[in-house]
This record gives structure tokens, C-alpha cells and sequence, in this order.
């Protein structure tokens, strides 16, 4: 995993330096943005380390997906770079809290919730008339096969992809979940003007 | 129920397509395992490379015997027709709580040892210990 890891910082410096910069020059840092981006932050870093402690969900490494109740509002409220930075700090945290940081568990975390945000931002976009409960749906089923993928390149084994359907079975309940829970949260603060 | 059809066309489609992804996934495993009943042969595999494979159904009894993981040593206990992880240092502990398998089908993975135990049916006629 050496050569993989080394090679996700290069990357993941790359993208900071040539996609981040004129990003950040666009992106308005209102004080509510802000303000909104650290009570986000802070908490999805809470949920992620709250679920941590919890049993898995039916099968082995499977989680409720907690975290994602912050960040599929956040990118309702803020769009997809907030939702994004948010969610790679909730995974660095979490992870080093963890001390599964640059581990298997810290690189299926980053695989899950780069693919999750990428994919709601992607269908949210693509389907203007998705509700929250389709995009958390897509996001948590994306974030289980990105996790399985790892855990595939990780052990060498091609095995686990058995545990694929039954995961993604599981991922639409607990997409389904999340995503009605937010789209009750979203209906509220759009009433009291968030 | 036509009014929710038309204003949430988008979820409904992603649900089914999904739903229909993990379904039509299930099918394969269903067949694989209630296929090819003569014998069962387990596959320990350490990072993708296979490290034994012994014919369950040739099993008389109960036995243990200790392989190397990645990180730890692993105990694995097998009997007729069935394997399972005895012992393991991962902390997680998924592969020991799986307890014996005796099926095709989900296979039993230690991600902490990078060791997955493939079951498949057939019989003898071939075993290789790698």
C-alpha cells in the first residue's frame, strides 16, 4: 500500500494546488458560510466518531452512515466544495481519533466519502427534481462500494466482492434512512430560514 | 399515488436501479451456492496468494492447525464440510464471529491478516497446497 498512499498525496496535493486555488478565489466567505462550514465540521466529525462506537449494521464494517446526515445538508445548503472539504476533515479526524489514519480502515473511510460526495453532488446535479432521499440513497450505495473496492485492492482477494450485494441491500436502508431524516431537517430550516 | 410517481421520479428511478443492481447481484450467489454439491474444497488465500487448499469432505474430524497472516498467526479449526477461524489477533473479530461456514458463498475474510478462506464445491481429484 506504500506506492498507493504515496501516490493519493500526490494527487490529492496536485488537486489542492491546480483545482482548489481558483475555487477558493470564487467561492464567497460570508460569515454565515463560515460559521455554517465549522457547526458542519464539527458536526459530522462528532457523528463519525459517535458511529464508530456503535455495532456494525448487520455485516461485518457496515455502518449507518451517521456522518452523512451533516453533509448531504451541507451540500444542500452550500453546494459541493463545502460538502467536500467537510467531508475529507471528518475522515482525516476521525480517522486519526481512530488511529486507523493511513491504515485499511482510514483508506476505505477516504475511498466511501470521496466517492459518496462525489456521486450525490454528480446525481443532484444531473437530477433536479432528486429529492434528498435519492441522493442519500446513491451516496451511501457508492460509499459501500468504494469501501468494498479497497478492502478488494487491500487484501488481494477478489472474495469480498460476495459481500457486495447483500451491502448494497443494506446501503439503500440506510440511505434511505438518512436521506428522510435530512429531507425533514432541510423542509425545517428552509421554514425558519436556516 | 400517480402525484407521488410524478414528483419523485428521480428517487423512484435511482431506487429501482439500485435495488436492481443488488438484486440482480444476489442471483449469482444464490446459484453458486446450491450448485456443484459434491464435495467442498476451501481455499486459504494470504493477500491474494493461495497458501492451502484442503478437501473438507475428506475431513474425519475435528482439527486445528495454525497459518501466518500478514500481521499475526491465525488458528483454523475444520471438520467434515465445514472450516471456520478459531482464533485471530485482528480487532475486529468478524472472521472468528462467522463460526464455521459450510457453504459456498460468503467467504470468510480476515482484512487485519489479509486472509480470506474461499469455499467451492468439487472434490480431491486436483488439491494443490501452495
Amino acid at each position: 500500500m506504500n506506492w498507493l498512499g504515496g501516490l493519493l498525496i500526490v494527487a490529492a496535493t496536485l488537486f489542492t494546488v491546480f483545482a482548489l486555488t481558483p475555487l477558493l478565489n470564487s467561492f464567497s466567505f460570508t460569515n454565515k458560510k463560515i460559521a455554517r462550514f465549522g457547526v458542519f465540521a464539527s458536526l459530522s466529525i462528532a457523528l463519525g466518531i459517535a458511529e464508530s462506537f456503535l455495532p456494525d449494521f448487520l455485516l461485518p464494517g457496515m455502518k449507518i452512515g451517521l456522518p452523512n446526515l451533516a453533509i448531504l445538508i451541507l451540500l444542500y445548503l452550500n453546494g459541493f466544495f463545502p460538502a467536500l472539504v467537510v467531508s475529507l476533515v471528518r475522515v482525516v479526524v476521525v480517522t486519526l481519533l481512530r488511529g486507523s489514519f493511513l491504515a485499511m480502515g482510514g483508506w476505505m473511510s477516504l475511498a466511501g466519502a470521496l466517492a459518496s460526495i462525489l456521486a450525490m453532488a454528480i446525481i443532484k446535479k444531473a437530477f433536479k427534481s432528486a429529492t434528498p432521499v435519492g441522493v442519500s440513497l446513491i451516496g451511501s450505495v457508492f460509499h459501500v462500494s468504494a469501501q468494498i473496492a479497497v478492502a478488494v485492492a487491500y487484501i488481494g482477494s477478489a472474495a469480498i466482492l460476495y459481500y457486495l450485494p447483500f451491502m448494497g441491500l443494506l446501503a439503500i436502508v440506510s440511505g434511505l434512512a438518512v436521506g428522510l431524516v435530512d429531507a425533514r431537517i432541510l423542509k425545517i430550516l428552509s421554514r425558519i430560514g436556516n | 399515488m400517480k402525484e407521488f410517481a410524478k414528483k419523485h421520479k428521480a428517487d423512484l428511478i435511482i431506487f429501482g436501479c439500485v435495488l436492481a443492481l443488488s438484486l440482480g447481484g444476489l442471483i449469482p450467489f444464490f446459484i453458486y451456492r446450491n450448485s456443484n454439491r459434491n464435495g467442498l474444497i476451501a481455499s486459504i488465500y494470504r493477500q491474494g496468494e493461495l497458501l492451502l487448499k484442503i478437501d473438507l469432505a475428506e475431513e474425519k474430524e475435528e482439527r486445528t492447525f495454525e497459518i501466518l497472516g500478514t500481521k499475526s498467526k491465525m488458528v483454523i479449526a475444520t471438520k467434515r464440510n465445514a472450516i471456520k477461524v478459531a482464533h485471530s489477533d485482528c480487532p475486529t473479530q468478524y472472521c472468528v464471529h462467522m463460526d464455521y461456514v459450510s457453504s459456498p458463498g460468503l467467504p470468510i475474510v480476515c482484512a487485519y491478516n489479509g486472509v480470506s478462506i474461499v469455499l467451492e464445491g468439487g472434490d480431491s481429484s486436483s488439491i494443490v497446497v501452495g
